[in-house]
């Protein structure tokens, strides 16, 4: 009886230094303690139990009738401890990729895990219903004493698994043994070095930052797809286990700025929401939603078939892009986003006005042709029909001489303007399809044959022409029909809008190695801002109900065209009553262009 | 006694083709190449009717029309013009003095019997 007494004395002695102990050790891990939900469970779990057991085991001593009440309290301790260590298991087996059966089995930490929940249900259990049964039995109730031990013996293998969890990585080797090569982590003396592809980057480095403490995370690697270095270099730790994400950041831009976004991304979508919960302190990161978007769309691309990373990215919320999310834009940097985006905004909508405008201006000048085109191929349509409708009713019998005159005079100059009419409308579409005859001409003689062939025109508005182009001037090359083309045109234009007896000269001289050609007249003038306005297709100076002469508008459009696809030049200089002169350029020597779109 | 018409167009061609056509069925015909021209002289001519074209240069066929309007004239007119567009038509319509509106090319039937329709009235 006195061994017995002995032995219990003993037990009783282990038991409170246990206590005590298991208190130390506790509050002294605590620290490492707080970053994550499973460390808090453990703890709390056999905080819990301990402080139930307690209250249990003096509920025992000083009520000892009232054992079921008791004992619901011990089985309430033991289950808490059971379900803590149930849920560390489960976060073992995910994070080892094995089954249940084999993390308990083969992972160090997961054999503690197993031997505490083993000797909490074959030692501890029995004891509490041998304590239960005890008033049947004769003596001390050692069996509490038993049970008290088995547990807080089970409690510590529990929190010795928990802390050494951050001191597994020991060896690459040992490491290898259970992860496989692919994801792992170890420690080089003071050096956790990563290597990973996979999901456990995140844990690797989150149980590397409790381990580092506040040492500086300097000498953290983690060696990525390329060996890429990394994020937390030179990062420090908080006392509350978090980076200054000023130095992630850092790192973040620094390669971002190298062109790596997609490694960055990579990075992030490994560490995913770990990493997001260590960034989240940060107040700023002007990058984050860039690197976000442009780096996912570039992983998805990438690594469409690739499961594990499909797995990932899938695991990330939707809303993972929303910088705001985590805090990485102040209210101030949105304003000034917003601000900027909206002046973008302002200055798109002007450009879309002025495009409107354009287009409008031009569906003007399209719809006022198409006016021009109607009414100057309709006119000469009209008399040509009415009068061979006239002839068809044999009226030509009853007509005078004179009527029959005028009849026909009437027809053949319809037919003549119908033709001319056509013929420049196909001249502006020929042009950009001709190729260019280029052979030496002289100015000379093709302003005397345009001359001659204007003089019906020159006669009837009585206007005086002089030619002043010495005949020894240098040839021009280039196509005979065009550049006739562009003297009649300038001419007839001169002749046309010149009121009666006017002079008109035309002028050439050499000019470097181009010939500069002048039309001047004494007519109307044309007003300043219409200048260059005259080139462009279909234009009329006079408003489309007021026109004056026949003409469709194309004439100076054509001239322009002409003259640029001979490498040349046209221009105008005016003065509104005083008249007008027209300049073109043709290079002495060919230089063909194409000719530009109208 | 012949009726009267008188016809305002800038193009030759057409006031020769109409002046002809028209004479040949014994009206008797003025015809008269711009829009102020027509309002100086059309009291003293005193036409039965008015054949106006619309796109004509200084005053076109609209001004002519409005100008006549304030001569409180009421000669009957004939909107003759090579504009095809339905707005013109409308336009055209709504004033008191325009009967008709035929578009260039016309068929000579067709402006005769509206002709003598407005004139024999």
């Amino acid at each position: 009886m006195q061994v017995i007494e002995f032995i219990i004395s003993i037990l009783r002695f282990a038991f409170t230094i246990s206590v005590v102990s298991f208190a130390y050790f506790t509050f002294k891990n605590i620290r490492f303690m707080r970053t994550s939900f499973g460390h808090k469970f453990v703890v709390g779990s056999v905080a819990m139990s301990l402080m139930t057991s307690i209250i249990g085991t003096l509920y025992y001593y000083y009520f000892p009738s009232l054992k079921l009440i008791t004992f619901s309290i011990w089985i309430f301790a033991l289950l808490l401890l059971i379900i803590g260590c149930t849920i560390r298991g489960m976060q073992l087996k995910r994070h080892f990729q094995l089954s249940l059966f084999r993390t308990f089995l083969q992972i160090p930490q997961g054999k503690l895990y197993f031997a505490a929940i083993t000797i909490l249900i074959i030692v501890s259990l029995p004891s509490y219903i041998l304590a239960l049964l005890s008033p049947l039995l004769p003596g001390y109730n050692w069996f509490t004493i038993v049970q008290l031990n088995s547990w807080i013996f089970a409690n510590f293998i529990l929190m010795f698994a928990e802390k050494n969890l951050y001191y597994m990585f020991r060896s690459k080797d040992e490491i290898v043994k259970y992860w496989g090569d692919d994801d792992i982590a170890w420690l080089e003396e003071d050096e956790l070095v990563c290597e990973s592809y996979g999901d456990l980057t995140n844990y690797c480095v989150l149980a590397a930052i409790p381990y580092v403490g506040k040492k500086s995370l300097k000498n953290v690697l983690i060696n990525y797809f390329e060996n890429t270095p990394v994020l937390f270099e030179g990062s420090k730790i908080r006392n509350n286990g978090t980076i200054d994400v000023k130095d992630v950041v850092k790192n973040l831009e620094n390669i971002y700025s190298k062109g790596r976004v997609t490694t960055i991304c990579m990075l992030f979508g490994e560490l995913n929401r770990n990493l997001m919960e260590i960034l989240s302190d940060a107040t700023s990161h002007k990058y984050a939603k860039e690197i976000y978007e442009k780096g996912f769309r570039d992983i998805r691309k990438r690594y469409k078939n690739k499961p594990v990373l499909l797995n990932i990215l899938r695991s990330l919320p939707d809303d993972i892009l929303e910088p705001e999310r985590f805090g990485l834009m102040s209210k101030d940097e949105l304003e000034v986003k917003v601000r900027e985006r909206t002046i973008t905004l302002e200055k798109l909508t002007e450009e879309l006005e002025k495009a409107n405008k354009e287009l409008k201006g031009l569906d003007k000048m399209k719809s006022d042709f198409i006016d021009i085109a109607s009414h100057e191929l309709r006119t000469p349509m009209t008399p040509i029909k009415s009068l061979v409708q006239l002839i068809e009713e044999g009226e030509l019998e009853r007509m005078s001489e004179s009527r029959r005159e005028t009849l026909f005079r009437t027809l053949n100059s319809s037919i003549d303007r119908l033709t001319s009419t056509v013929s420049e409308m196909l001249d502006i579409s020929r042009l950009e399809k001709v190729e260019l005859k280029l052979e030496p001409l002289s100015m000379h003689r093709i302003v005397e044959k345009a001359i001659a062939g204007l003089a019906a025109q020159i006669e009837e508005k009585k206007h005086t022409v002089s030619m002043n182009i010495p005949k020894e001037l240098p040839l021009v090359q280039g196509d005979r029909i065009l550049i006739s083309n562009l003297v009649i045109n300038l001419l007839s234009n001169a002749v046309r809008y010149s009121p009666d007896r006017s002079s008109i000269t035309i002028s050439s001289h050499k000019e470097g190695n181009n010939l500069h050609t002048m039309v001047s007249d004494t007519g109307i003038g044309i007003p300043k801002d219409d200048l260059t306005e005259i080139f462009r297709p279909f234009y009329q100076v006079e408003d489309v109900e007021h026109r004056k002469s026949g003409g469709v508008g194309l004439g100076l459009n054509i001239v322009r065209g002409i003259a640029e696809r001979h490498g040349g030049k046209v221009w105008v200089l005016s003065e509104l009553g005083k008249g007008s002169t027209f300049h073109f350029i043709i290079p002495l020597k060919a230089v063909e262009c194409r000719k530009k779109e109208v | 006694m012949a009726k009267k018409i008188m016809i305002v167009d800038d193009e030759k061609i057409i006031l020769e083709g109409i002046q002809l056509l028209l004479e040949m069925k014994e009206y008797d015909v003025v015809a008269i190449d711009n829009g102020s021209d027509c309002l100086k002289k059309i009291k003293a001519v005193d036409p039965d009717l008015l054949l106006l074209d619309i796109l004509m240069p200084e005053m076109n066929g609209w001004e002519v029309l409005s100008k006549l309007a304030t001569m409180n004239l009421d000669i009957p007119v004939i909107i003759l013009t090579a504009k095809i567009q339905t707005i013109d038509k409308v336009i055209g319509r709504n004033n008191s003095l325009v009967r008709e509106y035929i578009t260039k090319p016309f068929n000579n039937e067709y402006l005769l019997e509206k002709i003598k329709n407005i004139v024999n009235e």
